[in-house]
């Protein structure tokens, strides 16, 4: 039975769903927190579960998927091992020149001779003795190697050179060799500095994804779960865990690819807007002709750019827990600050709705008013002394966070504390939140409403509205700033990206077209070309109103809520190599520019015949480690060529890209 | 503009080196800052000249001679320029690229922006592409200009934006191109960010850059 598990793990919560693939249906899901410490404790409490309900058993799965934002939040957050960057035939004065240092990761840049020029042909020979010293003076310090060579892409012979040293070297001492990556095995594309940046934080991040495959599999065992299991990749295509261990590099933006599959899935739409509001953020992303479209420049994560493709997702920091608060001015400000709703709280916590009454009693508005912090669950960070103080108020269970201020007595140096603590995930903040709003108004009912009425009354009194009108004034806010956020997201992608705060015409026309200024002689419309998939929870009640705004149609597809959890599960394993040709000697010519070298030939024909005979055997076998089965080929071929003046004779001949694209359907299990 | 600015300009476009360098120096002797002397007078009468090559009723010949009665203005100038720290309208690295021997497009398109107030970097002919990437690390400018007369060398072309890129200097700079058998087609085609026909384009190609 074609039974198969997908598993999110997202800002807030961690989703499991068992997908029927034969009939696409969704049999059964369920939600448990997300759990930062250890991404496994959630991930194996939604598992467990999902299969609660005894639709089917563990051992009926055949698949298990995962999506995992485990390798974004480590890059985010600056977490990794120590690795070893070396990097071949690099000018260290241009990269200081140019403030590139920066961008190499780690402070272990071993500078080797060599390198190639853009042609493929050697500039220096490699200094194999240097490499050799390099390696056996880190081999015990560092936990991976990461290797880039100039025009490494063009030739990587130097870097497959170092790479059989790394692992020869580094075999000898405990009889497995240390991990060891290549910037031509990541990306074909030009940028030295930026091939560098991608390889050691992909290094970087080898052990973390191996612990993290290694507890999930644990998870997985313990439950019965014998599938194999796959890893989404940054296009929404799969991975098997072993591949994604050797390159978590291409795991980051996993969350936002995973959820445009899983609306291309449920909607079983091939050219729509993808909207998955979340807990803690809004991803918005577009499918074309059945694909995620991918950000070509390669993808951003925190300071750093990557060379890695992956799905172009715009993300905002908005979802049904953001923080609502009333600014100074007594204007809403939702998010971009995450919050565990007062109704969830007050579900695990009763005696929140206590604390909240008293609140409303006190005559003195204090701007910390609704706002609660806990204890996360498990803390193991190093703490100073104030930080273990104020901590051990926290042991009783969430206070109020205007209770516990005044207590500290050292005012606003307190709310500073407890932001760091927050920004270091050892405690959490709860407080009004849209998911409030919707159940103070009625619309949602998963958990205690009390607390909910109580927030709304409280903050809506602050804001001299009733407390329905300041509810319905915080959803359509999250309405209005989805619209907003998808004109921007368009905007950025056909001319520039729109800068409303600056722009005071063009935020005047917007809030004309959002229906914000009623009472304008000008009335201007939007209308989206192609239909919003809203996905996520609860869609329903922010969606429609920005599919109004843009005057586009709008599908919830059934099962929104795990979308993202099923698009970990039914994408294909999509596997891609290149090769290149380009004149050399005037024209006389041919260097063919292979993934593991250079060769040349006497014509383009020769070159591109002798690659479709050697690529495609390379691409299977590399597809099939990457765990798929059933694996089809296609090449697809560009030749350019540029006209010269006129009288100055034929087009120039620049080149040829041939590319190579695997797709499989996932292995199944091995053993039954 | 006063009436010696307009006698700078329009002597420069005669091409006479001689009164160019005497006019200069009588308007420095007035009090005229040096700014308006390189502006008002030597920038606007090579202005002139670049319009009227374009519109083909000057030639060659006759905007070497105009640039050699600029160089003479600039001997001048140069000196209190510097002291007086004038920013440059912007840094531009030219050179023919490697195999190409072709020096006179490339020596008018140096002029003309020399000119227009930018500071050249000239690299000279036969470039090979690591050098265009060391004089970008050495002078940080904001345009490179390449030139190639020969249809077998313009490739070479390519190779040059090619080794910016890896270099990871192609963001920080504009890559124009030129040469008789260039086309605006070739100049996309290699990725470069313009194309100039001809060396009074380059100037208004330049400017658009830095403007």
């Amino acid at each position: 039975m074609p039974i198969t598990l997908g598993i999110d793990t997202g800002g807030t919560y961690t989703d499991a769903v068992l997908v029927d693939q034969a009939s696409g249906t969704v049999l059964a899901w369920a939600k448990a927190l997300t759990t930062y410490h250890d991404l496994s404790v959630g991930i194996g409490e939604a598992v467990a579960a999902v299969f609660a309900g005894q639709v089917v058993a563990p051992t009926d799965v055949s698949l298990v998927g995962l999506s995992t934002t485990l390798a974004t939040n480590a890059i985010v957050e600056g977490r990794g091992n120590p690795v070893c960057l070396i990097l071949i035939g690099y000018d260290p004065a241009l990269l200081q020149q140019y403030g590139f240092e920066r961008d190499l990761v780690t402070q272990d840049v071993v500078y080797l001779h060599g390198g190639h020029d853009g042609a493929g042909d050697e500039i220096e020979p490699l200094d194999v003795t240097a490499a050799r010293e390099a390696i056996l003076a880190r081999r015990d310090q560092v936990e991976a190697f990461a290797i880039s060579g100039y025009f490494g892409v063009r030739n990587p012979a130097h870097e497959l050179r170092v790479r059989a040293l790394v692992e020869e070297l580094t075999a000898s001492t405990n009889g497995q060799p240390l991990p060891v990556t290549c910037g031509h095995e990541l990306t074909t594309r030009l940028n030295a500095v930026r091939r560098a940046t991608t390889v050691a934080l992909n290094a970087r991040l080898i052990p973390l994804l191996h612990e993290l495959i290694a507890t999930v599999r644990r998870a997985l065992d313990a439950l019965g779960v014998v599938a194999p299991l796959m890893v989404v990749k940054g296009d929404g295509s799969l991975v098997c865990a072993e591949w994604a261990i050797r390159r978590p590099i291409e795991t980051i933006l996993s969350g936002p690819a995973a959820s445009v599959v899983g609306a291309w899935y449920l909607a079983g739409r091939r050219d729509v807007w993808m909207v998955d509001v979340g807990g803690t953020t809004t991803d918005i992303a577009v499918l074309r002709d059945g694909r995620p479209r991918l950000n070509s420049e390669g993808a951003q994560v925190g300071r750093w750019r990557t060379m890695v493709e992956a799905v172009d997702a715009h993300t905002v920091g908005l979802g049904g827990d953001s923080l609502v608060r009333l600014d100074a001015g007594g204007r809403l400000a939702i998010g971009p600050r995450r919050a565990v709703p007062l109704c969830v709280l007050s579900t695990t916590y009763p005696g929140v709705v206590e604390a909240l009454r008293r609140q409303a009693g006190q005559r003195q508005w204090d701007g910390l008013a609704t706002q609660f912090v806990m204890r996360q669950r498990r803390t193991a960070s190093e703490l100073s002394e104030t930080e273990r103080a104020l901590m051990q108020h926290l042991d009783g269970g969430p206070q109020a966070l205007a209770a516990l201020v005044e207590k500290l007595r050292y005012g606003s140096l307190a709310v500073r504390q407890i932001e760091d603590l927050e920004a270091r995930r050892l405690i959490l903040r709860a407080g009004f939140t849209p998911t409030d709003a919707l159940h103070a108004l009625g619309r949602f009912e998963r958990w205690n409403a009390a607390a909910s009425q109580l927030g709304a009354e409280l903050l809506a009194k602050q804001a001299g509205l009733s407390p329905e009108a300041f509810c319905e004034r915080v959803v359509s806010g999250v309405s209005n700033r989805v619209t907003t956020a998808l004109v921007s997201k368009l905007l950025s992608d056909e001319a520039a990206p729109p800068d409303w705060a600056r722009e005071n015409a063009a935020a005047a026309l917007l809030a004309r077209a959002l229906g914000n200024e009623p009472a304008s002689d000008l009335d201007c419309q939007l209308a989206l070309r192609h239909p919003v998939v809203a996905i996520g929870a609860p869609v329903e009640a922010y969606l429609p109103r920005v599919a109004r705004q843009l005057h586009t149609e709008l599908i919830v597809p059934p099962h929104a809520e795990v979308a993202n959890a099923v698009g970990a599960v039914v994408g294909s394993v999509v596997q891609q190599l290149q090769a290149a040709i380009r004149p050399i000697d005037g024209d006389q010519r041919f260097r063919l520019h292979l993934p593991d070298g250079v060769r040349d030939f006497g014509t383009v024909e020769e070159s591109v015949a002798y690659a479709r005979q050697v690529v495609p055997d390379q691409l299977k076998a590399l597809a099939r480690q990457a765990g798929a089965d059933h694996v089809e080929i296609q090449i697809s071929r560009v030749d350019q060529s540029a006209p010269v003046q006129a009288a100055w004779g034929q087009p120039i001949y620049l080149g040829t890209q041939l590319t190579f694209t695997a797709v499989g359907r996932p292995a199944p299990v091995q053993s039954a | 503009m006063s009436e010696i600015l307009h006698k700078i300009a329009s002597s420069l476009y005669a091409g006479e080196a001689a009164t160019v360098a005497d006019l200069v120096q009588k308007a420095l002797d007035q009090g005229l800052a040096p700014q308006g002397v390189l502006s008002g007078g030597l920038i606007a009468g090579m202005d002139e000249v670049g319009k009227d090559f374009k519109a083909g009723i000057l030639f060659v010949p006759e905007v070497l001679i105009a640039a050699r009665a600029m160089h003479a203005g600039m001997g001048i100038l140069r000196p209190l320029l510097v002291a007086g720290d004038v920013p440059s309208a912007g840094k531009c690295v030219v050179g023919t690229v490697q195999g190409d021997l072709h020096d006179i497009g490339k020596n008018l398109v140096k002029m003309m922006l020399e000119g227009a107030g930018f500071e050249m970097i000239d690299l000279g002919t036969d470039v090979k592409p690591d050098a265009f990437v060391d004089a970008v690390r050495q002078h940080q400018p904001q345009i490179v200009g390449m030139s190639a007369l020969l249809t077998t060398t313009m490739v070479n072309m390519k190779t040059i934006i090619e080794a910016l890129e890896e270099a990871g200097v192609r963001g920080s700079v504009k890559v124009m191109i030129g040469g008789a058998p260039v086309t605006a087609a070739f100049a996309r085609e290699i990725g470069a960010d313009g194309y100039a026909p001809d060396a009074a384009t380059a100037v208004d190609v330049a400017r658009g850059f830095v403007g």
